[in-house]
């Protein structure tokens, strides 16, 4: 088989609580889709290897790096990005992080949120080591980790 | 080349199958090592067979024979969240919720770690001190295999062509404690310099019956350190006799010079490794 015979693949899944149906090629990772046909742009390209967590989405409630999954996998999954965080104007999380500054250049800023929402979600009431430990997959080049831990402390309990 | 066919089997012989037929395929269960080395280039497959749509591979932790049974695409998570494996496996939750990141521990499973085969995996050292054997399928039918048989080389299995794992098996002991030890040079997100996966199994009197010393980081397989065991069965247990387990257990190592540690270092680390890890694993093992 040549180039571009790839086989495209019908993937159907809902992204941000809206179903999305599209064919894509069977190497296309989902960050690639959700970015470049989806058009939203708050999964951020970083590391590509797994190690830096901006492209973090969550996959049926459940945080992954968005780099490393293919789009054919996630076919009949629940996508949410940080698009669908704020849904009647900004999050509890995300005024936390506002409240605390807890952006300076804000790249790495999408995955944070989502990660931390994923967290929450199972560990409501978290210990500051556990808020540090549930965001090690997220790297902050500004260094604000402890504006983000104190958001996502102040935000645990409050209603997504 | 790019992935041309990405196949979703719904059974084991229907992989099995593809794998075979299909030049240039690869097997994609978590995919947190086969997608970097694709981003990479070092993974070139032009057919990607997708393990996540076959049923009895699906993530699942059993009892069995008073042991366990952990099927293929059971996630590190799962394994940190089981409150029986928490409680009766310790040195492996250790293991894996120090693989990667949250986001990784919820897509990599248990059998890719094995399969990926990589010197450095946290989780083969202590299956190994466990005494797990792997289930497998392929086209001549279903195998058990120890996990000692299971690593030839680096990044080479003895997976036989269209074979996958379709499950880990622990087995049961009565008065047994495990623990797993990393040494990197932060905690998060770290490949270990060396790791260390111990059992120590006590009889009625307190003695060592059995024990399992696995290593990583310190050649080109994850090894077991068979002079190092050999020392603790039958023995009381002392600090002083797994001192003397974990200097033999060097001498089961041929560690290597990399940028994360010479392999001189690697080699003086083992001794101190294994002798906290058996010391862990005694307390855990002792009637409380």
């Amino acid at each position: 088989m040549g180039e571009g015979e790839a086989v495209m693949i019908p993937v159907a899944m809902s992204v941000n609580g809206r179903p999305v149906e599209l064919e894509v090629a069977p190497g296309s990772f989902l960050l690639e889709v959700i970015r470049d046909a989806l058009e939203l742009t708050g999964p951020k390209e970083c590391c590509l290897e797994g190690e830096c967590g901006a492209c973090t989405v969550m996959v049926d409630g459940v945080s992954i790096n968005s780099c490393l999954v293919l789009a054919a996998e996630v076919h009949g999954s629940d996508i949410t990005t940080v698009e669908g965080l704020a849904t009647d104007g900004l999050s509890a999380l995300q005024g936390a992080f506002l409240d605390h500054a807890a952006a300076q250049c804000g790249y790495c800023i999408p995955g944070q949120l989502v990660a931390a929402r994923a967290f929450l979600d199972v560990n409501s009431n978290p210990t500051r080591a556990e808020v540090r430990e549930a965001l090690a997959g997220n790297l902050c080049r500004c260094a604000g980790y402890e504006q983000i831990t104190d958001a996502v402390l102040d935000a645990a309990g409050a209603p997504s | 080349m790019t992935v041309q066919i990405y196949e979703r089997p719904e059974s084991v012989e229907e992989a099995t199958r593809l794998l075979l037929e299909l030049e240039g395929s690869y097997l994609l269960s978590g995919g947190t090592d086969l997608a970097v080395a694709m981003r990479h280039g070092k993974a070139q497959p032009s057919v990607v067979v997708d393990l996540k749509g076959i049923p009895e591979l699906a993530s699942s932790i059993t009892r069995l024979n008073g042991g366990f049974r952990i099927a293929a695409n059971t996630v590190m998570t799962d394994l940190e969240r089981d409150e029986d494996v928490r409680q009766e496996l310790p040195g492996l939750v250790e293991a894996a919720e120090v693989v990667g990141s949250v986001q990784i521990r919820n897509r990599a499973t248990l059998a890719g770690n094995l399969c990926n085969a990589s010197p450095a995996a946290d989780t083969p050292p202590v299956l190994m001190a466990l005494g797990a054997s792997l289930e497998l399928q392929g086209r001549g039918g279903q195998r058990s295999l120890s996990i000692d048989d299971f690593f030839l080389g680096y990044r080479q299995t003895s997976l036989e062509p269209g074979e996958l794992i379709t499950a880990i098996t622990i087995p049961g002991r009565e008065s047994a404690g495990s623990a797993f030890l990393k040494l990197g040079v932060r905690r998060a997100m770290e490949i270990s310099i060396v790791c260390v996966g111990v059992m120590v199994e006590l009889d009625e009197t307190g003695r060592i019956s059995s024990a399992g010393i696995g290593l990583g980081s310190v050649a080109p397989t994850t090894v077991r350190a068979k002079n190092g065991e050999s020392v603790l069965i039958g023995s009381e247990p002392s600090t002083e006799l797994f001192a003397e387990a974990g200097r033999l257990a060097a001498s089961d190592c041929r560690p290597i010079d990399d940028l994360r540690a010479s392999g001189e270092y690697r080699h003086a680390m083992v001794p101190v490794l294994v002798r906290r890890a058996l010391a862990t694993a005694w307390e855990r093992a002792r009637p409380s």
